[in-house]
C-alpha cells in the first residue's frame, strides 16, 4: 500500500513533467546526463520519486510562526498515533477471531491485520528521538531485536539453548509457570498483561522483550527458519488449538497473544492521550523556547535517519549477513517497515498527512525554505532520494523476487547494494538535516550527564 | 561517590551558562579570543592527528599478522607472548581512531570489520562457532573472510581464537584449521587498515574531500561542515568512552543480583584498562589538536578550567573503578564521577566550544538505540 498523499504528489508531478518539454538533470554519480521529461518518465520509478518530490517543494515561501509549526507537529502525532491505535484494534479483533477458531484462514487474517497495523505505526517513528516522552515509552511497543526463546519454544538446533549475554535466552515463559529473574521469582502461573510487561529488559538485557509488535509478530509467525532463503515464519494455527494442540501449552500461548494485543492497545491509547491538545507531549515541547521546539522536530528526523534506521536496522544486518538482524524478521515485512519510516519522516518535514484525520499545516520545511532555500532543497532532494532507494527495496520484496532477508545474504551483491544504497541515502539525509539545523542556528541537544544542567549534582572537577 | 556540594563557583558556572545560552554562535564568535578558522582546524586534525594515527594502525596490524603467522608455524611460548603484545598494541592503536565514524572508516563497513564491538548480543562467538563448525576452513584466506559477516573478520574474532584454550594456535594438527582462519583474519585486518589509509590519502580521497568543500562536493558544502565533522568525532569519542566503557560498570551490586552488564572491550585478553587508557590518551591528543579552547572568549575561562579538571579525572581513573599509578590526583574518582566528567566535557565542547567556533554539531551513528 502506498500512502495516498504521497502518491497524489507523485501523480501531480508526473503530469507536470509529462506536459513539459523542460529538460531535467539526472543527478547520477557522474552528474552529466541530460534527458527530456518524457524520456525520464520511462526510467525506473525510483528515479521519478527523486525528481517529483524535489520539484514539488516550492522554492521559497512565507515564513511560518514556530507556534503554528508545532501545532501541526502535534496534530500529526495525534493523527498518526490515532491511526496506529485504530489498526491495533483491528488486529485485536482479528486475534479474537483466530483464537476463537484457530485455522489457516483466521491465522492468515490475523497476520494481515498485523502487517496493516505496522504501516501507520512506522510513520510515527519520526516523533521518537526528539521527544523523551515518546522515547521512554517506545520500548513497550517496538523493542527489537528480541531473544524470542524467552517467550515460546524455538528451534534449538539453529537458535541454541543458552547465551552468555542473556540468562533468559531460552526461558520460554509460555512453557514455564515461574521464572527466575536474578534474585526474584516471577509468578507466571497466569499469563496476563502484568506478567508479560515484566519481561521487558529483564535483568537489564535489552533483547528480553515481552510486549509490542515484535512479540505479537513472533506469536503469529514463529521463527523464520529459512535463513537467507525465501520464506517467512510458518507457525501452524494449531499452536493455538486447544483440541489439537501443537507446540504444547496452547492455552498459555493464547493468553499470551491476547494479553500482548491488549497491551499494545493500552500503550497506543496512552500515546494518543499524550498527544491530544493540551496533553503532556505537546506541553513538553511548548514549555521550551522557539529554537528548542524546532530542535525537537529536527532531532527526531536526523536521529531516526542515521543512527537508528541507517545504522542499527539496516547497515548492521547487511554487514553481519544475518537474517536475525532484519527488523520484522519473523514476518518478512521489513521492507514495509523501513519504507513507512521514511514516508513518516517526509510527512513530518512537510507537515502533511492523509490518514483518518488528515493534517496539513505549517511545517519546518516551509520555515527552512523561507530562511534558506538551498538548505531546504538539500533536505527535499535527500528525502526524495532515500524514499526512492527504500521504494526500490519495497518493490523488489513485494514482487516476490527477493525478500529483505535474502537481500542481506552473504554473496548477494545486488541485494547488499540495494540496502547499502539506502543506508547511504539516509546518512546523506541526516547530513542535509544538519544543514537546516545550522541554517536555522539551532543546536542538537546532547543527552547524557546532568552535571552541567545541574552542577550541584556532582563534586567539583578540581 | 564524590562529595556533593554546591559552591559559589558552581552557581557562577550555571549563571554564565544560562546567559551564554541566550547568545547565538555569531554573538559568541564576536567575542572569541582567536578567530575561528575552520579550514585550519580541518588541516590540523588531518595532518596532526588522523593520518599519523591511521599510519600507526596500519603498521601495527601488519606486525600483528606476521606475529600470528609465526605463532602458527612454531607454537613457541615467545611467539605467543609476541602475538599478545602485538594484539594489545593493535587494540590500542584502534582506540585512537575508532571515533572517526565517517568517511573511510564507515565505508564498506570497515569499522565493524576491524572491530565488531560492543557486542551485547554475543554475535561474534555465535557466528564464529557456527562458521567453524559448518565451513571448510582449509581454503580460507583474507579475501574469502572479507566476504563473510563483519563479526567474523576483525579483532574480536581473532581474540576469540587467540584466547580459546581448547586448541591453542600452533603447528599441531588440531589447530590447523584455526591457524588458517587466524591468518586469514589477521591479514584481512591489515588489509582493512591499508584500505582505510588509502581512503584518506588517495587523490580525491577523504582528505581532499574535507579540504575542498563546496557546492560540487557531495558531502561537505562549506568549511564549517568539514570542521563540524571533526568536532562530532570528538563528541562520539566521549560518548563511546562514557556510555560504552564506563557506564556499564557503575553498579556492581546489580551484577551480583544476576543483572547483565556489557562485557568490556577486549576483556578476554585482559585489555579493558589498556583500552580505556588508550582511549583517554587519544581523545586528549585529538582535543589538543583541535585546540578549540582557543576560540573561547576570556569570559569563558571557566570552561577551560572545568575541562582541565575533567581531563585530570579521566587520567586518574583506570576506567574500571580504580586509580592509575600515574594519577594526577590523590583520591580515586568514582565511576559515577568519571561518567559525569566525560559527559560534562562532551556538553561543553558541543555547547560552548563549537558555538564559539561557529560550528553546528549534528547527528551521529550512536543516536539510535
Amino acid at each position: 500500500m502506498d500512502h495516498p498523499w504521497l502518491m497524489r504528489w507523485l501523480a501531480q508531478r508526473l503530469v507536470l513533467l509529462q506536459n513539459s518539454s523542460q529538460k531535467l538533470h539526472d543527478h547520477s554519480e557522474n552528474g552529466d546526463e541530460i534527458m527530456t521529461a518524457s524520456a525520464f518518465g520511462s526510467r525506473i520509478r525510483g528515479a521519478i520519486f527523486i525528481v517529483a518530490i524535489a520539484s514539488f517543494a516550492p522554492l521559497a515561501s512565507a515564513e511560518p510562526a514556530v507556534k503554528d509549526i508545532i501545532k501541526t507537529y502535534g496534530d500529526l502525532a495525534a493523527a498518526k498515533y490515532g491511526d496506529a491505535l485504530a489498526k491495533a484494534r483491528d488486529l485485536d479483533k482479528a486475534i479474537d477471531s483466530f483464537i476463537a477458531a484457530p485455522s489457516a484462514d483466521t491465522l492468515k487474517a490475523a497476520r494481515a491485520a498485523w502487517k496493516a497495523s505496522r504501516d501507520p505505526y512506522m510513520q510515527t517513528e519520526g516523533f521518537r528521538f526528539g521527544n523523551k516522552i515518546v522515547d521512554d515509552w517506545e520500548g513497550n511497543v517496538n523493542a527489537w531485536p528480541l531473544d524470542e526463546g524467552l517467550i515460546d519454544y524455538v528451534d534449538t538446533a539453529s537458535y541454541g539453548e543458552k547465551k552468555d549475554e542473556n540468562p533468559l535466552y531460552a526461558a520460554n515463559i509460555i512453557a514455564n509457570p515461574s521464572l527466575q529473574l536474578g534474585a526474584n521469582k516471577l509468578d507466571a502461573k497466569t499469563i496476563d498483561k502484568d506478567v508479560i510487561a515484566s519481561l521487558n529488559s529483564a535483568l537489564d538485557v535489552e533483547a528480553n522483550v515481552g510486549t509490542g509488535y515484535h512479540a505479537i509478530e513472533f506469536l503469529l509467525w514463529g521463527q523464520d527458519l529459512n535463513g537467507t532463503n525465501a520464506g517467512a515464519g510458518n507457525r501452524p494455527a494449531t499452536d493455538y488449538d486447544v483440541k489439537a494442540c501443537t507446540g504444547g501449552n496452547c492455552e498459555r500461548r493464547r493468553a499470551y497473544l491476547k494479553s500482548a494485543s491488549q497491551l499494545l492497545i493500552d500503550d497506543l491509547t496512552t500515546m494518543v492521550e499524550t498527544w491530544k491538545v493540551g496533553g503532556p507531549a505537546r506541553k513538553a515541547i511548548t514549555d521550551q523556547n522557539d529554537n528548542q521546539q524546532l530542535q525537537v522536530i529536527l532531532t527526531g528526523l536526523g536521529s531516526l535517519s542515521y543512527g537508528e534506521l541507517a545504522g542499527e536496522r539496516m547497515k548492521l544486518g547487511v554487514l553481519l549477513h544475518d537474517p536475525e538482524e532484519e527488523h520484522d524478521c519473523f514476518s518478512d515485512n521489513t521492507h514495509n517497515s523501513h519504507y513507512y519510516d521514511q514516508v513518516g519522516m517526509i510527512s513530518i518535514w512537510n507537515g502533511n498527512y492523509e490518514g483518518a484525520t488528515p493534517v496539513k499545516g505549517a511545517s519546518v520545511a516551509e520555515l527552512a525554505r523561507a530562511k534558506n532555500p538551498e538548505a531546504a532543497k538539500r533536505v527535499d532532494d535527500a528525502m526524495a532520494t532515500a524514499l526512492a532507494k527504500l521504494k526500490a527495496i519495497k518493490d523488489k520484496a513485494d514482487s516476490g523476487d527477493m525478500a529483505y532477508d535474502q537481500m542481506l545474504a552473504a554473496g548477494n551483491d545486488a541485494g547488499n547494494k540495494m540496502i547499502l544504497d539506502a543506508v547511504d541515502a539516509l546518512v546523506a539525509q541526516a547530513r542535509a538535516i544538519e544543514g537546516v539545523v545550522a541554517a536555522l542556528k539551532l543546536q542538537i541537544k546532547i543527552e547524557g550527564s546532568d552535571s552541567l544542567d545541574n552542577p550541584s549534582a556532582v563534586g567539583a572537577a578540581e | 561517590m564524590p562529595t556533593i556540594r554546591t559552591t559559589r563557583a558552581h552557581t557562577c558556572v550555571a549563571t554564565v551558562t544560562a546567559l551564554l545560552s541566550l547568545l547565538s554562535p555569531y554573538d559568541s564568535k564576536a567575542l572569541a579570543a582567536t578567530a575561528p578558522n575552520s579550514y585550519a582546524l580541518v588541516q590540523r586534525a588531518i595532518d596532526g592527528y588522523v593520518l599519523p594515527h591511521i599510519e600507526e594502525l596500519k603498521s601495527q596490524t601488519e606486525r600483528l599478522a606476521l606475529s600470528v603467522d609465526r605463532l602458527c608455524q612454531n607454537g613457541a611460548e615467545a611467539s605467543r607472548e609476541e602475538v599478545a603484545s602485538e594484539f594489545r598494541k593493535t587494540v590500542e592503536a584502534y582506540a585512537g581512531i575508532e571515533f572517526f565514524r565517517f568517511g573511510p572508516l564507515v565505508e564498506k563497513g570497515r569499522r565493524e570489520k576491524l572491530s565488531f564491538w560492543p557486542d551485547p548480543r554475543g554475535i561474534v562467538p555465535r557466528q564464529l562457532r557456527l562458521f567453524m563448525a559448518n565451513q571448510n576452513l582449509s581454503q580460507m584466506n583474507a579475501d574469502a573472510i572479507s566476504k563473510q559477516s563483519a563479526a567474523l573478520q576483525g579483532l574480536p574474532a581473532l581474540e576469540y581464537l587467540l584466547t580459546d584454550n581448547t586448541a591453542p594456535l600452533g603447528p599441531d594438527a588440531k589447530s590447523t584449521d584455526r591457524c588458517v582462519l587466524a591468518n586469514a583474519i589477521s591479514q584481512n585486518i591489515a588489509n582493512n587498515a591499508r584500505d582505510l589509509e588509502h581512503g584518506w590519502t588517495k587523490d580525491g580521497g577523504w582528505k581532499d574531500k574535507m579540504l575542498r568543500p563546496g557546492s560540487d562536493n557531495d558531502t561537505y558544502k562549506d568549511p564549517n561542515e568539514s570542521a563540524s565533522e571533526f568536532v562530532k568525532a570528538l563528541l562520539v569519542g566521549f560518548q563511546l568512552l562514557a556510555d560504552i566503557q564506563v557506564k556499564p560498570r557503575f553498579d556492581a551490586t546489580r551484577k551480583q543480583q544476576g543483572h547483565i552488564t556489557l562485557v568490556g572491550p577486549y576483556e578476554k585478553s585482559g585489555l579493558v584498562k589498556a583500552y580505556y587508557a588508550a582511549s583517554v590518551a587519544s581523545l586528549q591528543k585529538f582535543y589538543d589538536t583541535l585546540a578549540m579552547e582557543n576560540f573561547l572568549p576570556e569570559e569563558q575561562d571557566w570552561v577551560k578550567n572545568w575541562a582541565g579538571g575533567a581531563w585530570r579525572t579521566m587520567r586518574a581513573s583506570d576506567g574500571v573503578g580504580g586509580r592509575r599509578p600515574e594519577a594526577g590526583r590523590d583520591d580515586t574518582p568514582s565511576l559515577r564521577e568519571l561518567f559525569d566528567k566525560i559527559t560534562g566535557l562532551r556538553k561543553l565542547v558541543s555547547r560552548e566550544m563549537a558555538a564559539s567556533a561557529g560550528l553546528t554539531v549534528g547527528f551521529n551513528e550512536l543516536d539510535g538505540d
